[in-house]
């Protein structure tokens, strides 16, 4: 009996020990998410973000192009982006601003041209967001999108998960 | 200040150092910008002269890297509204490809070595936009020339990234050109061509009719930088020696 009710307090330590285990790897894994992190009742969310937008040229500032239009998806919203195009590559800022904010990503491509028509694809950072938005962040969204060689008016879709 | 004068040394050794690399054959290279304004676009114009040691004739080439000033590239222009496909440009000549390929013209020139003597060919040259190589853009260079050696050339060029204070470099292949069977090879002597929209002009379908449309050519960036928008070609001969020019197109009080 001393034997056996010996035993049971060295598997409740293990037990206690594997929950105090489990409890320190959970815990920070919880605090990444941001779920306890920030205000109480404030929970980090996660917004799987399908966006298209039509842009047309604004203006150049150097060899960028400054572009503005509207998004329909997930944030109906205005849209303004600067793209530079390079010999194989496109680069862009786009910010689409929903109500009470804006979520601002930087785009890195790929890039292709046929006849009148240049493709671009590749990924997607957000970078920045501000008001209700603030703190808005995803990496590894997918971009893509099509630009008019006579016009420079830009198709652009895209698709991720937004951490918010 | 010491430091300074030994870094000025080394600078001064090394420069002396590069200039043999490139001393068999030599080059003289010339562009301007029409119009010259700083935030226009404009159409580069470029002219390329070989010249081989003690007034010989140059060696073929075998490439040559033409070198655009940062923000001064093709990508961002509405030039080559078509691509052309080279082996079309061969068989048939211009009529081959579309009018909306074409981004610039030119001319060039050409020696052939006989004897003690040299035979100098004109050529009419037309840049036009090809088909996309490894997702790069692609200019193609078709040359056509018709005595004393008739011969139709395409020397594709593509258009890649550079470093400061380029932009973008054309690097483009000169194939060997053979005058007659065992004969010496074609030398180019003299390139020059445009690149931009003057007197170009594309037609493109709108709402089911046919409209002009006139192209932008390279855009010239507000703030022109100390000593001018820089140049420069890099010139491969098949004799596998190298030479280098640079040319820098100076600010005007427009920029």
């Amino acid at each position: 009996m001393r034997t056996s009710a010996g035993k049971i307090p060295t598997v409740m330590t293990i037990a206690i020990c594997a929950l105090a285990l489990l409890a320190s790897i959970a815990g920070p894994t919880t605090h990444a998410s941001g779920a306890t992190n920030g205000p109480v009742g404030v929970q980090a969310k996660r917004v799987d973000l399908i966006e298209s937008a039509n842009l047309k040229l604004i203006s150049e500032d150097g060899a960028a192009l400054v572009e503005r239009g509207q998004a329909a998806g997930t944030y109906d919203a205005p849209v303004t982006a600067t793209f530079t195009i390079h010999p194989k590559a496109v680069t862009a800022t786009v910010t689409v601003y929903p109500h009470g904010g804006s979520i601002t990503g930087v785009a890195q491509t790929n890039y292709v041209v046929q006849n009148s028509t240049g493709y671009f694809g590749g990924t997607l950072t957000v970078t920045r967001g501000t008001g209700s938005f603030k703190g808005a962040s995803g990496k590894s969204l997918g971009i893509s999108g099509t630009i008019n060689r006579y016009s420079f008016a830009i198709t652009v879709k895209a698709h991720g998960e937004v951490n918010l | 200040m010491r430091f300074i004068g030994a870094f000025a040394l080394t600078l001064t050794v090394c420069v002396f150092i590069a200039v043999p690399a490139g001393a068999t054959q030599s080059a003289k290279l010339q562009v301007s910008l029409d119009p010259d304004v700083a935030g226009r676009r404009t159409t580069i114009d470029i002219s390329l002269r070989i010249m081989g040691p003690g007034g010989s004739p140059p060696a073929p080439m075998s490439s040559f890297d033409l070198r655009l000033p940062a923000d001064m590239g093709i990508a961002t222009t509405t030039l080559g509204q078509a691509n052309c496909q080279p082996t079309r440009l061969l068989e048939a000549g211009l009529d081959g490809c579309s009018a909306n390929a074409r981004i610039g013209f030119g001319s060039a020139t050409a020696v052939v070595p006989v004897g003690s003597q040299s035979i100098h060919e004109k050529a009419s040259l037309d840049a036009l936009m090809g088909p996309a190589v490894e997702d790069r853009l692609e200019v193609l260079f078709y040359v056509q020339a018709l005595e004393p050696v008739s011969a139709r050339l395409v020397l594709p060029g593509a258009v890649q990234e550079d470093v400061h204070p380029y932009g973008e470099q054309l690097d483009t292949s000169v194939p060997l050109i053979q005058t007659w069977p065992e004969g010496p090879d074609l030398a180019l002597e003299t390139f020059s061509s445009t690149i931009g929209p003057l007197h170009l002009t594309y037609f493109r379908k709108l709402r089911g009719k046919t409209v002009p449309y006139y192209p932008r050519g390279v855009r010239i960036p507000n703030v022109c930088p100390p000593g001018g928008y820089p140049f420069a070609a890099q010139l491969n001969f098949q004799d596998g020696t190298h030479t280098s020019a640079a040319y820098r197109v100076p600010c005007t009080t427009h920029s």
